[in-house]
């Protein structure tokens, strides 16, 4: 008897602990979303100039906390003076400071709400603690902080962002492309030194982002990355070569296609001339339409209905034949062309 | 008399802001939070503005847009798209669906009131 007892409590005691948790959350949800509600208004009321920061809330309590919140959430809304003046609530009320101080806590998630804040109020002086949860010992931890530097701007997060990158810590790429996407072309010069990174990784992302942006200015650094070390690289600056157009770029990504390089190498560069359009390489792009790598045949014909009159006449020229090929050319010459050099080999 | 705003998103910061900054510059105003009730909000209340989301919940802000051209009622009405859609093909499609001008967000509401203001203007 005694044991059945106990082997009922054994089942009924987790059960109940759940549902007693699932009800405390539940409550402490349904609270926050009251105070929520409630000081909505005064959140609101500051962006208007209409509620005076002595009235509100002191910073630390519990509805000082969501005000906070709200206000956080209110920021990214907005631009201009509303904006600034917003932030300046927050630093007047010791928001910003107290932020800056949880980046510290023991707690990983008062240390991402910490970065999220501060990134999410574009607190520029707050780089050097955002720099330092890069590399935390929480992956969420980093992946907030590299969002929140993104979201900062400017030129000085991009070395921490790229530096991020390396290992023991890293954090992930897609995560730094985004930000440094988010960071705009201010940090151009800090992307051209990146192309000279210990990390590959850093640099494959360098010129990915050099590209993102067309940076002229940093063709010849693009150029020089096409004999790096690593193929990413080599790879992602062909991709940026092709997106900044330059026609300086032609010769090197014809060579690059001349060494023995990979599949994935090979189809940037063939994209990349054909974005830049120079007809140089017309005849080269229409022997690679016999190609029996993957996807090689299609980017070549692709490339080559890109440059143009030299381009389309390769495509016309090989658009007669039967087989891969020609279907290939047909197909880049579009549906027009297609009909036509079909009735051509109907009629041949 | 002042002039009747409608503001229609589904961001409720967002449109409690709206609200406030233009009741703060002498508007009347009114809210929806999706397309469907805003359509329906427009042809009731016929205001002489309205400012409209382009992504929204049940009805896009360009078939909300596209609706309020076709009926009579709201034919000449000036629109203004509030959205974070800043492409120029975003910019095309908003003007072709009937839309007097745009806003990009995030917004200035400095920016967002004057823009309300001379659109009303020209509309007088």
């Amino acid at each position: 008897m005694y044991l059945v007892g106990l082997a009922v409590c054994a089942l009924v005691a987790p059960i109940a602990a759940s549902v007693v948790v699932k009800l405390v959350r539940e409550r402490t949800a349904s609270r926050s979303l009251a105070r929520a509600t409630r000081l909505r208004p005064d959140a609101i009321k500051l962006v208007a100039d209409a509620v005076t920061t002595g009235g509100l809330p002191a910073i630390g309590t519990r509805d000082g906390r969501v005000l906070d919140r709200l206000v956080v959430e209110i920021v990214p809304l907005l631009r201009g003076a509303d904006k600034t003046a917003l932030v300046l609530v927050l630093e007047e009320r010791g928001t910003v400071a107290a932020a800056r101080k949880r980046t510290y806590a023991a707690s990983a998630l008062e240390r991402a709400h910490a970065a999220e804040m501060l990134g999410a109020l574009g607190i520029r002086r707050a780089l050097p603690e955002l720099a330092r949860l890069l590399h935390d010992r929480s992956e969420e931890v980093r992946i907030v902080a590299a969002r929140a530097l993104g979201k900062l701007g400017g030129a000085r997060a991009v070395p921490f962002l790229l530096a991020s990158l390396e290992e023991p810590r890293p954090v992930p790429v897609s995560i730094v492309s985004m930000a440094l996407l988010h960071s705009g072309p201010a940090g151009i010069e800090e992307l051209r030194a990146g192309l000279g990174s210990g990390s590959s990784t850093a640099r494959a992302t360098a010129a990915e982002l050099l590209g993102q942006f067309g940076a002229i200015a940093a063709s010849d650094d693009l150029i020089v990355a096409l004999a790096d070390s690593d193929e990413r690289t080599r790879a992602a600056a062909a991709v940026a070569l092709g997106r900044i157009g330059s026609p300086r770029a032609v010769e090197p990504l014809v060579r690059l296609l001349g060494e023995i390089v990979t599949i994935d190498e090979r189809r940037c560069a063939i994209s990349a001339l054909g974005a830049i359009g120079s007809p140089a390489p017309a005849e080269l792009l229409a022997a690679m339409l016999d190609s029996n790598e993957a996807e090689i045949p299609r980017r070549a014909a692709q490339a080559l209905g890109r440059m143009g009159d030299a381009g389309r006449r390769e495509l016309r020229a090989r658009s007669l034949e039967v087989g891969p090929a020609g279907a290939h050319a047909r197909e880049a010459l579009g549906s027009d062309s297609d009909t036509q050099a079909t009735r051509r080999l109907t009629t041949a | 008399m002042p002039a009747r705003i409608l503001v229609v998103d589904d961001d409720l910061n967002l449109r409690e802001i709206v609200v406030l900054k233009l009741q703060c510059a002498g508007f009347d105003m009114f809210a929806e939070s999706d397309g469907e009730t805003g359509l329906a909000a427009a042809r009731v209340l016929a205001p002489d503005l309205i400012l409209l989301d382009w992504m929204m919940p049940k009805m896009t802000g360009i078939e909300v847009c596209h609706a309020l051209r076709e009926d009579e009622k709201t034919s000449a009405t000036p629109i203004i798209m509030l959205t974070a859609k800043a492409q120029v093909e975003d910019l095309q499609r908003g003007f072709m669906a009937g839309a007097t001008d745009y806003v990009v967000k995030p917004f200035n509401p400095t920016e967002l009131v004057a823009r309300v203001s001379a659109a009303l203007e020209r509309a007088a």
